[in-house]
């Protein structure tokens, strides 16, 4: 599989802003799954999950000609995709909370057969994090927070965060390696 | 500024493949490419709009230099009273030699204040307001956006922000410029002239148990200013290692 060419997205994203609108169509190509996924997390139902993608998909369209080349694309689209969810809850008066279960529950629906097991494995080392450690993680490797946004994010100190961080990766770290064999 | 921790590969790689496995969700794209078009069109009016005012400028600036005497009507031959030559054009009065116009000036009680939401704020301030997102999306923090009109030009972002940490509350009010330096409140502009801090211009007073500071900095070709309130003494430096990355 291969990585998450952040140069490819800001490239897509560079295209979007000079009105390609084929632009859109690599975007949800290359991150539809992770976008849903936010989504879904937030709000807990896939038909809202869908809709709310949607919704970032014109919000992107929208604000492409302010994105600043250079910075953080997959950020960006993420914080979108979140604050839209967000913003869903609150017109519905509901507590606009991330419930970190429902992020790490992909295999449970709509999920390849192929890849079921090792998405399991993945699920279950994240089940045995306190829940500080599984916020550290969803933070870092779903909304791709760096650790000034984690530290704003939780009130604590840039340091505090990176040594919850680390902490948090290097526990997951073992939990798969234990599980895997 | 601190040097950035690097994700661990590893774990990237896992969460990859996690995401790889499930279904693309169904997405209607259709408004978003026609948002796309329209946004093209509208920027295309804009140009044209530019373009043609500068025309007329240029087209006007003739006229009247030719009502004037400024140019000759014969073309730009040397004057017979000048056997060495053209004469050059004399400055006329008020004539800005580095070719930059002064500021206008304005009173935040003269412009038109209108409560907007963090898309729209995102949308008028963009990469430069990227750091405010932590504030409308934390469970630590609240925020408020206004923007600020002169006529029908967005001229300044506000946003009042206030984030707990720890045992003490921050509150601030932050003015990001939009004018690119066309114009400016003149209620702000003394808080160009505060002390040189590391990384910005600031005086911070002890009043009524609170620290008050007052702040100026340029960051990410944005002016910004800052009025900050806290219990905390290194409230305001909070605020600003989010916003200014200090």
């Amino acid at each position: 599989m291969p990585p998450l060419d952040h140069g490819q997205l800001n490239q897509m994203l560079r295209d979007l802003k000079a009105g390609n609108a084929d632009a859109l169509d690599g975007i949800l190509l290359t991150l539809g799954q992770r976008m849903f996924a936010l989504a879904r997390g937030i709000v807990k139902n896939s038909a809202d999950a869908e809709d709310i993608v949607s919704e970032s998909f014109l919000k992107i369209a929208r604000g492409a000609a302010s994105f600043k080349d250079g910075t953080n694309g997959y950020a960006w689209i993420m914080r979108i995709v979140r604050n839209t969810a967000f913003d869903l809850l609150r017109k519905r008066k509901i507590a606009a909370e991330e419930d970190l279960d429902e992020f790490f529950c992909l295999s449970d629906e709509r999920y390849s057969p192929e890849r079921r097991e090792e998405a399991l494995l993945l699920e279950s080392a994240i089940g045995k994090l306190g829940e500080g450690e599984r916020r550290m993680i969803y933070y870092r490797y779903y909304l791709d927070f760096s650790v000034r946004e984690i530290a704003a994010e939780t009130g604590m100190s840039r340091s505090a965060a990176e040594r919850a961080l680390l902490s948090a990766e290097s526990k997951l770290k073992k939990y798969l390696h234990e599980r895997g064999e | 500024m601190m040097k950035e921790m690097k994700k661990d590969e590893q774990i990237e790689q896992t969460f990859r493949e996690y995401f790889a496995g499930g279904e693309l969700p169904q997405v209607d794209l259709d408004a978003a490419k026609a948002e796309l078009k329209a946004a093209a069109r509208r920027r295309a009016r804009r140009k044209r709009g530019i373009v043609s005012a500068i025309l007329s400028a240029c087209a006007c600036l003739l006229v009247v230099a030719l009502t004037v005497g400024l140019l000759p009507r014969s073309g730009f031959s040397a004057s017979p009273q000048d056997p060495n030559g053209a004469e050059a054009p004399g400055q006329s009065p008020g004539f800005n030699p580095s070719g930059e116009a002064d500021p206008q000036i304005y009173s935040l009680s003269d412009v038109r204040m209108q409560p907007i939401d963090y898309s729209e704020f995102s949308s008028l301030g963009g990469d430069a307001v990227s750091a405010f997102e932590l504030f409308s999306s934390s469970r630590n923090a609240t925020a408020e956006y206004s923007v600020y009109y002169k006529g029908d030009d967005a001229v300044l972002l506000s946003a009042r922000v206030g984030l707990i940490s720890g045992m003490y509350r921050v509150r601030a009010r932050v003015y990001l410029d939009l004018s690119e330096g066309k114009s400016a409140a003149q209620e702000l502009l003394p808080y160009r002239s505060l002390k040189e801090e590391k990384g910005y211009r600031g005086e911070t007073e002890y009043l009524n148990g609170e620290y008050v500071t007052r702040a100026y900095a340029e960051r990410k070709d944005r002016e910004w200013y800052f009025d900050a309130v806290s219990q905390n003494e290194d409230g305001f430096a909070l605020i600003a290692e989010i916003l200014l990355d200090l």
